[in-house]
């Protein structure tokens, strides 16, 4: 399980999270939603360690993390973090250097998935085939935890339908996921859970399956009843 | 460790081109101007002792003899060496902001490695300092090579062959570069480490808490610096050494160690605990 | 290896470079080191704390090197803690460091010592009015008795000494726990901007801690006489780490002669010599003139022993060494050393007198050698002779020595 506690964190003088505390179990997918710039992308970097929170507390599986956390966690930031002058091959082996739970035939499976070739530079990519090669290079590690986001962000159609098919596939079964997005429909009816954020706080987070069996409502009607309040 | 020497070995290969292609630099200039100089003076030899008739003696004491110093003091030697000493000065800051600016989002990836932080900063540390020593080893072997290929150029009776000290004594920075004494090698390449970690703090200052983070890696400098000299500081205020010189440079190099420990455990706590993406 | 190469080949060829750079510097400099001081005759303990400062000139280039009777240094291939360690080890401060502890902390790097036994005193001599923060012209004198381990330290504030720019401390002495130290303070004169200096006696009472008597020894101008000629003041002291009796106060003259030469053509020659000498003696506060006799006209004033006198000139092929009894008005010794001029006309022997011996150093053998004479002046006796060799099957074959300067270490 992932616990964020009452989380804040400042930019200067603004405060962009005001003490956010939600909980992401294994076998789930949490979606935070929120409009841009509430701070959904520094909730994730501040999951990861990449940015400093200044009180709160945040745990994996119990633990603060370190180190060997990034053998059970993986982000998946909105751009691909691997060095552009790299081919996929290149990028695919740095992971294997590195990580223990690099998985090599999955790496090569969604290679093939994605329709992908291996001796490509990612410079020469077009922004959608980055999107899948940074995808990849995340979920082709064998980790509990994965940290998506913006995984649809300025995709084209067709691309955006084969990312959506990963989360319908094993390659996130039995994993915990926290996936931030604005883009909500392509993956709406995979939801588990949705933390609604807005202006540094959480304003409402629900059990998506429940709302849908007891009120009949979708994750985006009850995004318009808050939102609209 | 092996993360260490995979993160080394990573991020030489990143720099790999652009070294070599200083190391190409170096030597086509520096061979050049070797050959251009012995020719340009061995066109004054045919004009002068050939067609005038010049004796040799007063061709020698109008023009002088050729030798290594007619390079070592131009562009042609100076000119690569300081070039690559700029090149290397500003890739000590890009070798850490490459990873953030542009397009490139890869500092993502080398803070989510499976490995301390540190050895990210080690692996940059030592990258500069071998891609400094090796330049200077190229220099070193370079320096024999164009005194040969001059005399070659050059008749016997106008050449005056250097010795390599001889040569190195010609240019003051080739000095610092090249001490004579491996202890004296050891501390000025010890000093240059310390500035790199310095550097490299002050860096991770700014990557920190970005714009504070300029003056807070400025002060910091400032802090490093000012304990650096604080003997000297200290006797220049008070006009009297309490220290006798041996016991001032043990100090000294207390200090500097303690400097560089201070540099490697901030910069340690500002990549644990509040670097920023 | 494989994909590591970089950080193999790399590194590897570097470290190859360096330790062959090293490797060859250090057999350069073991070559050198194979130079000593061989002595022909007398006894070796006269050349213990001695050093040659020479440079030699050779197929590698050119090398400040020490040579003593052990072996020889090269100075650029000294580390900075070597260097120190050099020029620590054999001198004064240490010496007293041994003696006297850490009484000598702190008073090492301004003011001077002074021994007489086992008393030590420290005159803080950092008089410039740019220090002390307008307490200027307060001179600390610290003292140590060994043998009763006191230890006394307090300020004095000279008297009158407003109008001076600068103090400098010239030497003491110490005679009935009083304490006489005699500066030369320097001023300018308003009018005419010419440096005038004043050479002072403050006499100060030990027990009292005061300033009992200030007196002008005598004034000095200093200026130029022509355009190419000049003249300095100097002191000599009867001893050189101790307080003084005496002073011998010389005025030298400085003159510049255009020499023709057939081979060089012209080219300009600095001579000196002593021009006026006298005598204070500090005890009797008593300062007299001393005629210095007209054969002794060329000469420079070099050194004396109670009132002998002793004069150098250096001439074409030799140096000569004169002493001179200023009491009895009679030349006591004469000396005459060789003195080999090499090629450019410049470097000839050299004498240094120290501690009542003289030494001699003269580059011989066409320059290959050095070689040193130590003089006992009070006996006139040659006690050392020596020259510069080197060990073994001479491993540096190509090569000459320019100029020779005898280091004295305690």
């Amino acid at each position: 399980m992932i616990e964020v506690k009452n989380i804040k964190k400042n930019y200067g003088r603004k405060q962009v999270l005001k003490g956010v505390s939600f909980t992401a179990n294994k076998g789930e997918i949490t979606c935070l939603i929120g409009v841009n710039g509430v701070g959904k992308t520094t909730i994730m970097n501040a999951i990861m360690g990449l940015t400093p929170i200044n009180s709160g507390e945040i745990l994996i599986e119990g633990k603060q993390l370190d180190k060997t956390s990034y053998e059970k966690i993986t982000f998946i930031p909105d751009a691909i973090t691997m060095l552009p002058q790299m081919k996929i091959s290149d990028a695919m082996a740095f992971m294997n250097d590195y990580y223990q739970c690099w998985n090599q035939k999955r790496a090569n499976d969604m290679l093939k998935f994605f329709r992908l070739e291996k001796e490509s530079r990612i410079s020469e990519l077009s922004k959608g085939n980055r999107a899948k090669v940074n995808l990849l290079l995340g979920l082709a590690l064998d980790v509990d935890y994965v940290l998506m986001d913006e995984p649809f962000s300025g995709i084209d159609i067709f691309s955006r339908e084969q990312i959506a098919e990963v989360f319908t596939s094993h390659l996130i079964e039995n994993r915990g996921v926290i996936i931030t997005t604005h883009e909500i429909h392509d993956i709406e009816h995979l939801i588990d859970k949705a933390v609604l954020l807005d202006d540094g706080v959480i304003i409402k987070e629900f059990n998506a399956e429940e709302v849908r069996e007891n009120e009949g409502k979708s994750i985006v009607d009850v995004m318009r009843e808050v939102f609209r309040v | 460790m092996k993360n260490y020497v995979k993160l080394f070995n990573f991020e030489m290969g990143r720099f790999l081109k652009g070294y070599l292609a200083l190391v190409g630099f170096t030597v086509i200039v520096q061979v050049l101007g070797a050959v251009i100089t012995s020719r340009s003076y061995t066109n004054k030899i045919n004009e002068h002792v050939y067609h005038e008739g010049m004796a040799i003696d007063e061709f020698l004491s109008q023009f002088g003899d050729m030798s290594m110093y007619a390079i070592i003091h131009s562009l042609w030697i100076q000119g690569p060496i300081l070039f690559c000493i700029s090149v290397l000065l500003i890739y000590t800051l890009l070798i850490w902001y490459r990873d953030w600016f542009g397009k490139n989002t890869f500092i993502y990836r080398l803070l989510m490695l499976p490995t301390e932080r540190m050895n990210i900063f080690f692996a940059k540390l030592t990258t500069i300092m071998v891609m400094v020593l090796s330049l200077v080893a190229l220099q070193i072997m370079l320096l024999p090579v164009l005194n040969k290929l001059m005399g070659s150029l050059v008749p016997e009776a106008y050449f005056m062959n250097l010795s390599f000290k001889e040569m190195i004594s010609g240019f003051n920075v080739l000095t610092i570069l090249f001490p004579f004494s491996f202890s004296n090698f050891m501390i000025h390449y010890g000093l240059g480490l310390l500035a790199v970690s310095l550097i490299f703090t002050a860096i991770l200052f700014e990557r920190s808490f970005r714009l504070k983070g300029i003056v807070y890696g400025i002060l910091y400098i400032a802090l490093s610096l000012l304990i650096l000299f604080s003997p000297v500081i200290m006797i220049a205020i008070t006009e009297t050494s309490y220290l006798y010189p041996l016991e001032l440079f043990y100090f000294e190099l207390i200090l500097c160690v303690l400097v560089f420990v201070m540099s490697i455990l901030t910069s340690r706590f500002l990549l644990n605990k509040k670097i920023t993406v | 290896m494989g994909k590591y190469w970089k950080v193999i080949i790399i590194p590897l060829i570097t470290s190859i470079v360096f330790i062959t750079y090293y490797i060859h510097l250090q057999s350069n400099s073991k070559a050198i080191a194979q130079f000593f001081i061989a002595k022909q005759s007398g006894d070796d303990k006269e050349v213990e704390h001695i050093s040659l400062d020479t440079e030699i000139n050779y197929t590698d280039g050119r090398e400040m090197v020490g040579i003593t009777n052990k072996g020889s240094i090269v100075y650029s291939h000294l580390s900075i803690y070597e260097h120190l360690k050099h020029i620590s080890k054999n001198s004064q401060i240490n010496r007293l460091r041994k003696k006297y502890g850490s009484f000598i902390r702190g008073k090492q790097s301004v003011g001077r010592f002074f021994e007489k036994d086992d008393l030590l005193v420290h005159i803080d001599d950092s008089l410039n009015p740019f220090t002390h923060n307008g307490e200027k012209h307060n001179v600390t004198v610290s003292i140590y008795d060994l043998k009763t381990k006191e230890k006394d330290s307090f300020e004095v504030k000279l008297p009158h000494v407003d109008k001076y720019s600068w103090l400098f401390l010239v030497t003491a002495s110490l005679n009935d726990n009083k304490l006489k130290i005699i500066t030369s303070n320097e001023y300018e004169e308003p009018k005419s901007h010419i440096t005038l200096t004043d050479y002072v006696v403050y006499t100060i009472d030990i027990d009292t801690k005061k300033v009992i008597d200030a007196e002008k020894i005598f004034e000095y101008t200093n200026e130029d006489i022509s355009e190419n000629q000049y003249s300095t003041l100097d002191f000599h002291t009867d001893k050189k780490d101790g307080f003084s009796d005496f002073i011998m106060i010389e005025e030298r003259s400085y003159k510049d002669i255009t020499v023709e030469s057939e081979e060089e053509g012209e080219y300009n020659q600095q001579t000196q010599s002593t021009v006026a000498l006298k005598k204070y003696d500090i005890k009797a506060n008593k300062l007299s003139d001393i005629t210095i006799p007209k054969e002794l006209e060329g000469y420079t004033f070099e050194h004396f022993n109670g009132d002998v006198l002793y004069f150098v000139k250096q001439a074409e092929q030799s140096i000569h060494v004169v002493g001179y009894d200023h009491s009895k008005k009679k030349i006591t010794s004469k000396q005459t050393f060789d003195s080999f001029v090499d090629e450019y006309g410049d470097y000839r022997a050299n004498t240094i007198f120290y501690n009542n011996k003289l030494y001699v150093t003269n580059l011989i053998d066409e320059s290959k050698s050095i070689e040193l004479i130590i003089v006992d002046i009070v006996t006139g006796e040659t006690i050392y002779k020596g020259k510069v060799e080197q060990k073994g099957k001479a491993p540096v074959k190509d090569y000459v020595f320019q100029n020779a300067f005898l280091n004295i270490n305690q």
